[in-house]
């Protein structure tokens, strides 16, 4: 999803890719990234976790903390 | 298409740069590329004023200016205890709004200037209260687009963007996020962000000109309801106070592009003298035969039907859009001529109004006389088709014709349908350079950018202006470079191209030029004008090609009459 985000090559998206470091992520780029992941996951991240995470395996893990509480 | 990419600038009072990379991906899928400028939010007034902005350095083709009413009339006094203090103050902001319009507009003359209106997107508490006060933030947008919308007809380079429309398919609620309006002062939402790159890219292709050319309509079941083979045309679903009403209302939509310059014309498997006399005589039926370019009405597959069409109209099969309701024939439509559009149709007739109006692919910026006359011209071309084909010979049509070619010197007022035919000219056009109305003003402005018109006539009617040429002349040397040479495919095959040459050719001359350069540059569509200038006595030179003026006029068909103003 961040590849097609910002049009790189998958191969570049690796967990430590990160805002700032990833051409055209930068901090506009995080809110499209964003609303793209809310999108193809259906949820919606409290406005304290949208400029959380700053790198792509920062966004999994927080994915993966909503998804635990969902299915308490 | 135009090789070299739109610029674009957004300014905006609030966060809206991600819409920039969603327009830009969906453009590129129809090889357009734009660039963008776009402005630090909130800072759209000093870019407008200043001298040395950035905004007026890049001197962008298109500017779209985002101010949101919640910004604009932002810290108002109470609508309760301040009530005519906040009237006072929304007023005097609105008029600085407005005339910083005119001056964004003024200052970038050859810009297109797209101004979003005023929408109050955070949903008003207290409905019942806030209406009475007089002054809640709807009624000041309300009175806001009204004046915006009166003074926008005063600047011919802006346009409107009518937010309600643009955002109709989605509910209110969905408009504005607040999440990401107090992280990032972004207005809107997800979707509307999406709606409105959806909508900018509908303009850019507008200023572009990029809109198809021709709606090729199915009959059965999609221009009326019912088989006409089976149900006869005393049973057709089409008019009366039931659902036969939808495809009535979609002909009267139809009827709509027709009148501003798109083509229609009919693909379907029928009973030829059966349909033709449907058309002729249903009395519910509101398109007729002459709204119709071509017809194809017969057994033969929908595909060779399409390719038949787009030769006799001259046009390229990616001009044109195919409406049909059977899935089957799309299918079979997009696999063997992939470059005809065919969207879905929607599977209830009730809904086919609704969307063939909202079709994206018709949008221009503005129409000119001959849009509005196009669709009677090409029924006059299938009149002369048909002449035709009944002459003993080529050579005789042509001159029963009577064809009269008026080739003349032409102001700013040619500009607009001069863009169009550069933007849309693709078969016989020597160079292809795409110009948009701004850039032709900016031409027209030198001296020495001259530009030439034709307008063709015959006995069945006026094809209005069918030819273009802009000309760079340099007094010093007596030369004059032809920079655009076209002819519109409609008239083509006649010989009107020579006698449009030897006009120009002729004025120039009159003008005491000596010489004139041109080039041929091959488009890949153009190859029809590769021979012309050799076959008009223009020599290779190092440069393109050259002619001289003075030696013997410059010969055309007997069957022509030319005249020069």
């Amino acid at each position: 999803m961040v590849a097609r985000t910002f049009k790189v090559s998958p191969e570049m998206v690796t967990p430590e890719a990160s805002l700032g470091q990833l051409p055209g992520w930068d901090s506009f780029g995080h809110l499209t990234l964003m609303m793209e992941v809310e999108r193809e996951f259906a949820i919606r991240f409290p406005t304290d976790k949208i400029n959380g995470p700053k790198k792509a395996g920062e966004i999994c893990d927080l994915l993966r903390a909503m998804q635990t509480v969902d299915n308490r | 298409m135009s090789a070299k990419p739109l610029s674009c600038a957004l300014l905006s009072s609030f966060t809206l740069d991600p819409v920039a990379g969603l327009v830009s991906t969906r453009l590129e899928s129809l090889g357009l590329a734009c660039q963008w400028f776009v402005s630090p939010f909130n800072q759209y007034p000093q870019l407008i004023v200043a001298d040395n902005s950035q905004l007026m350095a890049a001197q962008p083709q298109v500017v779209i200016l985002a101010v949101a009413i919640e910004d604009l009339l932002e810290k108002l006094p109470s609508p309760w205890t301040n009530t005519v203090e906040r009237k006072a103050e929304a007023e005097r902001r609105i008029a600085d709004f407005l005339s910083l319009v005119r001056r964004l507009a003024g200052r970038l003359p050859s810009s297109a200037v797209f101004v979003h209106d005023f929408l109050p997107l955070v949903p008003q508490g207290n409905l019942i209260l806030a209406g009475q006060s007089g002054v809640s933030l709807r009624q000041l947008a309300l009175e806001a687009n009204d004046l915006l919308e009166k003074h926008v007809s005063g600047c011919p380079n802006v346009r409107v963007v009518p937010l309600n429309e643009v955002f109709s398919a989605l509910p209110h609620a969905a408009l504005c996020d607040p999440r990401f309006y107090y992280v990032a002062k972004m207005r809107l939402g997800r979707q509307a962000l999406e709606a409105l790159a959806e909508h900018y890219c509908r303009l850019l292709r507008a200023f572009a000109g990029l809109r198809k050319k021709c709606i090729v309509l199915d009959l059965d079941n999609t221009l009326w309801g019912g088989i006409l083979g089976e149900d006869g045309p005393d049973h057709l679903l089409l008019g009366g106070d039931g659902p036969g009403k939808a495809f009535q209302d979609m002909q009267r939509i139809l009827l709509d592009y027709f009148e501003t310059g798109t083509l229609l014309a009919i693909c379907s498997k029928n009973d030829e003298p059966l349909a033709m006399s449907a058309i002729r005589e249903h009395p519910e039926m509101v398109l007729r035969p002459n709204h119709f370019a071509a017809m194809r009405i017969n057994w033969q597959s929908k595909a060779a039907n399409l390719r038949e069409i787009a030769a006799e109209l001259n046009l390229g099969l990616d001009s044109f859009v195919f409406l049909d309701d059977s899935e089957s024939e799309r299918e079979e439509v997009r696999r063997l001529v992939p470059a005809v559009t065919t969207p879905y149709l929607p599977e209830d007739p009730s809904d086919y109004p609704t969307f063939v109006a909202q079709l994206p692919y018709f949008d221009t910026l503005g129409t000119t006389e001959d849009d509005r006359r196009r669709g009677q011209m090409y029924v006059e071309d299938r009149e002369r088709r048909i002449l035709a084909q009944t002459s003993d010979s080529l050579e005789d049509f042509l001159r029963g014709l009577n064809i009269q070619v008026l080739v003349r010197r032409s102001d700013s007022q040619f500009i607009p349908r001069l863009a169009q035919l550069s933007q849309r000219t693709n078969q016989f056009n020597l160079t292809s350079r795409r110009y948009a109305e701004g850039d032709l003003m900016a031409l027209l402005e030198k001296q020495n950018w001259r530009f030439y018109s034709a307008m063709a006539s015959d006995r069945i009617g006026d094809s209005g202006m069918i030819g273009a040429a802009l000309v760079q002349v340099d007094i010093g040397t007596a030369t004059a470079r032809l920079d655009t040479f076209l002819v519109s495919c409609r008239v083509l095959g006649r010989g009107i191209e020579s006698a449009f040459l030897a006009g120009v050719c002729s004025d120039l001359r009159a003008n005491g030029l000596a010489t004139i350069l041109a080039e041929y540059i091959p488009s890949g569509k153009n190859s029809m004008a590769r021979e012309f200038l050799p076959n008009h006595g223009f020599q290779l030179a190092e440069l393109g090609w050259r002619r001289p003026l003075d030696s013997e006029q410059m010969a055309w068909p007997a069957w022509i009459q030319l005249k020069i103003a």
